[in-house]
């Protein structure tokens, strides 16, 4: 599904937007730093904080992307539907160190702390 | 046909990936033969880092490595950056380096610049909403407007060494193909600085050892340069005080067999009086100068032949000598009165000797010398207080030799039985008039010395069948009966042969 061209958009050079609807039909667009590439049939979003999209997503799943090629400046939409969050494992550390990484330069270790790596499952890919 | 190109298609990306192995295997036969030349840490990373540029293109990098203590990482080496912030230092779990550190694993951080923003806003709203007492901003070695940043670890057996961290102001650094690679020769390179490091360590402790070995070596030779002057001080110390002790007293003072503290003992000793007649008359005539000489002159000599018949100069009263034999060293009683008046006579000879000097001088009255000696039980050491000793005799021993000096004619020796007995063999006496001394109950009977004896001449045994001869001129009070009976004898022996 995931193909080798999408994988620059999936590095976290250029923010994305990812969009998601409430269970009464209100929909919410927001910029995330990184959608992270998990395989050829799932991305992971990190959730730091509950936000309206987690609350959407927790009353329905399916959410919508749009990721870019920093190099190209093409852009790719995707369909997700939310799969499982996980909170350790290969995935989850790697998401926690960027974070850590980024929050310790900025001086707020501890503030910013990854809860869990949600797990979606990508339904499509549309150029 | 689609077939075919398919096929050749494969074979292409075989031979694409097989160059691309062969090529990264010479990679890294060429950069860890280049690393492990040295032993130098500062060398081996900057070889490092250049060679990192020459094959991979990357122009800012860095080397850290982990503090001796642990607790840190410190800047090793950097290439490409106009500050070189050799030394700077890095907190484990601080930043991508310090993240990488402390997970030991791998990041690939990109689109940093927009992170570090969104971070900072996010701070603000912290800092205002919450009112939350946030930590500064930390400042990192690097570059100040990197957007891409690798750390790689670099591990020797899963243990943390240091940190290869890569930056660029680029968005992508290396393809991740480049990733296995380059973190071989990450652990190349911590192998090569760890030897390093091991190396310089052992380096550093042989200086350390040798420096203590030469800082022992001085603080010996300054020790045993100050035992010498202390020694030195000391010595010529004692030797003055040795001056006011008796030898014996001194020496068993200073080899430690004898206590300098108030203790008293009771000991068999021969005590030596001597004093000088007229002497007094004589202190009224003549110049202090010429007194003290003649003093010091008559006293050294005197003391030289005490000590030279192992006498314990007990003290100086002006002219008059205490001396006694039998402690702190003894030869046994009879030696020791026998030395005792042994050295006697020596004085009285030396005296002898020294009048003449003397006369030659101008002294026209001539100085004469009494001479007492006791045998008896006396109490020998150190009385006085606590400050202040005196190692002395005591006793009705004493005051009898001070008694028989008194009696003593001029320029003779007068014992007491005592010492008589003890003496008789060896030194020939003349029996004189008893005394009596006050503390004594019974009269002293005394001799005055008359000098060694002869055996031959004074003294004579033989035994035969029906005559015993035995003669001690010593012992004979009258000669002229002596010879009468001796006479008597021989006109009975001469009667009965011309019978």
């Amino acid at each position: 599904m995931i193909k080798e061209k999408h994988l620059p958009s999936l590095q976290g050079m250029f923010p994305s937007w990812i969009t998601s609807c409430s269970k009464d039909g209100e929909p919410n667009t927001t910029v995330i730093s990184q959608i992270w590439y998990v395989d050829e049939k799932h991305v992971a979003l990190s959730f730091q904080f509950f936000n309206k999209t987690k609350r959407n997503i927790s009353e329905n799943p399916y959410a919508y992307a749009t990721i870019s090629d920093p190099s190209t400046l093409k852009q790719y939409n995707l369909e997700l539907k939310f799969d499982h969050a996980e909170t350790e494992g290969n995935l989850f550390e790697e998401m926690d160190m960027k974070l850590q990484a980024i929050a310790s330069m900025t001086g707020m270790t501890g503030i910013f702390k990854l809860q869990a790596a949600d797990v979606y499952e990508v339904l499509s890919i549309t150029d | 046909m689609n077939k075919q190109n398919h096929s050749e298609i494969e074979t292409k990306k075989i031979m694409n990936l097989l160059e691309r192995r062969t090529k990264e295997v010479e990679i890294i036969k060429q950069i860890s033969g280049q690393i492990n030349k040295s032993l130098n840490l500062s060398v081996i990373a900057s070889t490092m880092l250049s060679l990192m540029d020459e094959y991979f293109g990357f122009k800012h990098s860095m080397i850290l490595l982990v503090s001796e203590d642990k607790k840190c990482l410190n800047v090793l080496e950097t290439y490409g950056y106009e500050n070189k912030g050799i030394g700077a230092k890095v907190n484990f779990g601080i930043g991508v380096i310090g993240i990488v550190a402390q997970k030991k694993k791998l990041m690939r951080m990109a689109n940093l610049g927009m992170q570090r923003s969104y971070m900072q806003a996010i701070r603000k709203q912290v800092s205002v909403s919450d009112n939350k007492k946030l930590q500064d901003e930390v400042e990192l070695p690097g570059l100040k407007n990197a957007e891409s940043q690798v750390a790689i670890p670099m591990l020797i057996d899963d243990e943390l060494v240091g940190v290869f961290s890569v930056e660029s102001v680029k968005l992508n650094i290396f393809d991740k193909d480049d990733e296995i690679l380059i973190g071989i020769l990450a652990n190349q390179a911590a192998n090569a600085l760890q030897n390093a490091r091991l190396y310089q360590l052992e380096q550093k402790r042989l200086n350390e050892l040798n420096n203590a070995h030469l800082q022992l070596e001085n603080l010996n030779l300054n020790l045993e340069k100050k035992v010498e002057e202390r020694t030195s001080e000391l010595q010529e110390l004692s030797q003055k005080l040795a001056k006011y002790f008796s030898p014996q007293v001194y020496e068993s003072i200073f080899s430690g067999k004898l206590d300098v503290k108030v203790q008293t003992k009771r000991k068999h000793l021969t005590v030596f009086f001597s004093d000088l007649q007229g002497f007094t008359e004589l202190t009224e005539r003549l110049e202090p100068e010429v007194l003290t000489e003649l003093l010091t002159q008559y006293l050294t000599e005197m003391s030289n032949i005490a000590i030279k018949w192992g006498g314990t100069i007990d003290k100086f009263i002006g002219d008059a000598i205490l001396v006694f034999f039998g402690d702190p060293k003894t030869k046994g009683k009879e030696e020791d009165a026998v030395s005792c008046v042994s050295m006697a006579i020596e004085m009285l000879e030396k005296l002898n000797s020294l009048r003449i000097t003397w006369r030659k001088k101008g002294l026209a009255k001539p100085l004469n010398a009494r001479i007492g000696i006791h045998t008896g039980v006396c109490t020998v050491g150190n009385f006085g207080s606590e400050d202040r000793l005196d190692y002395t005799i005591i006793g009705n021993g004493v005051n009898l030799a001070s008694r028989l000096e008194t009696s003593s004619e001029v320029n003779k020796i007068l014992l007491s039985e005592d010492t008589y007995l003890l003496v008789r063999n060896k030194i020939a006496c003349k029996k004189k008039k008893s005394i009596n001394v006050k503390g004594i109950s019974y009269p002293v009977q005394t001799y005055e010395v008359s000098g060694f004896l002869d055996l031959n001449k004074n003294s004579f045994e033989k035994n035969i069948p029906g005559l015993s001869l035995s003669l001690d001129k010593t012992e004979i009070e009258d000669n002229d009966s002596a010879i009468k009976l001796l006479s008597d004898v021989l006109k009975k022996l001469k009667s009965s042969n011309n019978k």
